[in-house]
């Protein structure tokens, strides 16, 4: 699955760097910015698909960052994410062309919420004949995935997934019976310039199984194969129904 | 105040005393004019009435006079006696039918009176004299007085025509006669008031007589003048006085008003500086507050974002087996959430005290904002054993401001947490009625002091009690609690309870079409 890249421009170095590690581990590559010349210049080299952008920044406000922006783009999906939650403060954001508004202080949860809303807007963008095989929907056991919603679905239920996990259901499906080992996993699913730990990987797969198993604690779609790696078994279509 | 409560004041109070101090300023005028007028008529009143007094003594006189003229002897003797006896006369004259002096003449046996006549008279005999017609051969005929001048004095000349067509008549003792005049005016009595003086003034301006009290200045203008009649009618009567008590009175009340009109429009507008300046004053002390909470609220919201953030991060990456690190970062997260409402409590009252808050009504399901609410209060429900009970019926889609009612809910919960956890229960009810939402909050606290039911909503107003001794609030999250409430077209009030504290929050929702 392609992946989107996110520009976060914020002058708090803390909260960068957490919505960075938030962003990464939902599957996305991000450029950072500290201010709003900063931002503006990354936004020239990197063409981002959205961007999060904080409003009282040095040198250049966000408003003024998204004025800039919206001259040369009026697609790309801008995330406001500030301080200042006066209804003044949303209408202006909004009226410059900001896509969402998210006050602080925020929870991870809400972050990830509005950040998946904007990338479903911005895979909805992509025209269907210049869609890409990675965006079209798989099967993953009795799961229907849905890459370009970050939906997976199976019967009535519904399931909420990150960029990362669909980037790892779609991997498992296409090699569906195959014992994958970690550095294969981690070069198909992870941006090449982040080296996650074998820690997180395993963090993802405990998170991903408790979304698409139905009992995480004895897996039957995604095992693990000690001292490699993990093996993805579609279930028979006993079993299959038998989750159902 | 606004600029629009200046204009108002402007209106209310400085139009007003304009229009009153010019009506005062022409009533005062009219006033003025009228004391004026009447002060006139009063001077030239007293002036006719001494005229007429001359006017009596000179017809009296001239009636005299005639008859001396009428009575006066053929010889010349006898004129002379006639003269010497009569205090009038200083020289009989005659003359003949064509108008010649036949007597006296001017000739060795002259008297000297005589003689002094016609020193006194030459002008009058050297041409054509004024007692001859212009007709020589038809007589004068008529009488009267003849003014003439010698020695810059007046003196006069009574003539008349005789039955006989001669012309008979004296020269007149003037002196005589004015004092006659004189004696008619009133005297002046000693304790006169120096109200006025009127004053007999002969043609060369001399003063032949005066009355009244007042004594004016050397080259003083009279106030009026009166010429006398016939044949004083070079002298004139002259009215001195002081300055009208009317006109006095006049200026002193033009300016009385005018300074009374000058200290009240100096009042107002001293009054409208005034609150010009203090509103002002306020506005700006208001704007500073609302910057400054605004300002420390965002300097508190970066930290915070950091502190949540990094422990909901740090929470997801910890192995589920760590249930003791799980609690502590729970509770990291679970008082930041407080601190966030806390400060949001803070930027409301200062935006309610400034009239800034805004309702932004949506569709949605009060009863999930319940749960919303109830949810990020459940740690610390549970923390302190607080069972918690619910009874919702507020399922529907409506029309709301979610974030308030949130807002109003969780400082009705908070006050759970803080003054009434030793109850250990609490329960909350909503019901969708036809065009409000109720929601009841009960708890087993130690309710509400009978008496404070109205007054805890004030602000940083708390129950200093045993119970809430060294319970921790800021004493205006009820404040805020009713000010959304009533933003939102509703109330917030504590309802009777035999147990525990009962508050009931509505609020005006639109019911949506499904």
């Amino acid at each position: 699955m392609s992946t989107l890249k996110v520009l976060v421009a914020e002058d708090d170095q803390l909260i960068r760097e957490g919505l960075v590690d938030i962003l990464r581990q939902e599957g996305y590559h991000t450029v950072e910015a500290a201010d709003g010349k900063d931002a503006l210049l990354q936004y020239e080299a990197s063409t981002p698909d959205f961007i999060c952008l904080d409003i009282m920044m040095p040198a250049l406000s966000g408003y003024d960052v998204c004025k800039a922006i919206r001259q040369k783009d009026a697609q790309v999906p801008i995330i406001f994410i500030s301080a200042k939650s006066e209804e003044i403060d949303k209408v202006l954001g909004l009226e410059l062309g900001a896509d969402d508004f998210i006050v602080k202080p925020f929870g991870v949860k809400e972050v990830v919420a509005r950040i998946r809303a904007v990338t479903r807007r911005c895979f909805a963008r992509i025209p269907a004949n210049e869609a890409n095989e990675s965006v079209t929907p798989f099967e993953f056991g009795p799961w229907q995935v849905f890459p370009k919603q970050l939906r997976a679905a199976h019967g009535e239920t519904q399931i909420e997934l990150s960029m990362r996990e669909v980037s790892l259901l779609n991997y498992f499906s296409a090699n569906e019976g195959c014992v994958l080992s970690r550095d294969a996993i981690f070069t198909a699913c992870w941006d090449e310039s982040f080296f996650p730990s074998s820690r997180t990987l395993d963090q993802h797969i405990v998170k991903l199984r408790k979304k698409v198993e139905t009992d995480p604690k004895n897996p039957t779609l995604i095992h693990t194969v000690h001292g490699i790696g993990y093996r993805y078994e579609p279930p028979s279509d006993e079993a299959s129904d038998k989750k159902g | 105040m606004t600029k629009k409560l200046a204009i108002v004041l402007l209106f209310i109070v400085l139009l007003p005393l304009i229009g009153i101090g010019v009506l005062s300023l022409k009533i005062t005028r009219d006033d003025s004019r009228l004391i004026a007028q009447q002060y006139q008529t009063n001077m030239e009143s007293e002036l006719q009435n001494a005229n007429s007094t001359l006017e009596n003594v000179l017809q009296e006189r001239t009636a005299a006079f005639e008859q001396l003229c009428l009575s006066a002897p053929n010889s010349v003797d006898a004129l002379r006696d006639h003269a010497d006896e009569t205090p009038f006369v200083r020289q009989f004259f005659m003359l003949n039918r064509a108008g010649q002096l036949v007597w006296p003449l001017q000739s060795s046996t002259i008297t000297a009176t005589e003689d002094a006549f016609f020193t006194r008279t030459a002008h009058l005999w050297r041409h054509r004299h004024p007692f001859r017609s212009d007709d020589e051969s038809t007589p004068l005929r008529g009488s009267g007085f003849h003014s003439y001048y010698w020695q810059r004095g007046l003196h006069l000349i009574y003539w008349c025509t005789t039955k006989d067509g001669k012309v008979a008549g004296f020269d007149v003792e003037t002196t005589r006669l004015v004092s006659d005049l004189v004696a008619a005016l009133p005297q002046t009595p000693l304790d006169a008031p120096p109200s006025r003086l009127i004053r007999l003034v002969s043609e060369n301006g001399d003063t032949v007589y005066q009355f009244g009290g007042f004594a004016p200045a050397k080259n003083t203008t009279p106030r009026a003048t009166l010429s006398l009649p016939s044949p004083f009618a070079s002298w004139h009567l002259a009215y001195f006085a002081p300055k009208p008590k009317g006109a006095t009175a006049l200026t002193r009340q033009t300016i009385t008003t005018l300074l009374l009109i000058g200290t009240l429009l100096l009042l107002a507008m001293a009054l409208l500086s005034y609150f010009v300046v203090a509103s002002g004053r306020e506005r700006k002390l208001a704007l500073q507050q609302v910057n400054f909470v605004n300002q420390v609220s965002h300097e508190l919201k970066t930290p915070l974002t950091n502190i949540r953030m990094y422990a909901e991060l740090l929470a997801d990456r910890l192995d589920e087996e760590d249930e003791v690190s799980s609690r502590y970062l729970n509770n990291i997260t679970t008082e930041s959430r407080r601190l966030t409402r806390l400060i949001q409590n803070v930027l409301s009252f200062a935006r309610s005290n400034n009239n800034k808050l805004v309702l932004r009504p949506a569709n949605g399901i009060v009863d999930d904002v319940i749960i919303d609410t109830v949810d990020s209060f459940r740690p610390s429900l549970a923390r302190l054993g607080i069972e918690l009970e619910l009874q919702l019926d507020a399922g529907d889609t409506v029309l709301f401001d979610g974030d308030v009612a949130g807002q109003v809910l969780t400082n009705l919960i908070g006050n759970v947490e803080k003054y009434a956890r030793e109850g250990r229960w609490m329960r909350i009810e909503s019901a969708l009625l036809e065009t409000d939402v109720r929601i009841r909050v009960r708890d087993r606290g130690p309710g509400i002091p009978h008496g404070r039911e109205k007054t805890i909503f004030a602000p940083f107003s708390r129950i200093h009690n045993q119970i809430t001794e060294g319970a921790t609030g800021t004493g205006i999250g009820l404040t805020i609690a009713r000010n959304l409430a009533r933003l939102h077209e509703g109330d917030l009030t504590v309802l009777p309870s035999a147990e525990g504290a009962v508050f009931e929050f509505r609020f005006k929702v639109k019911r949506v079409n499904q």
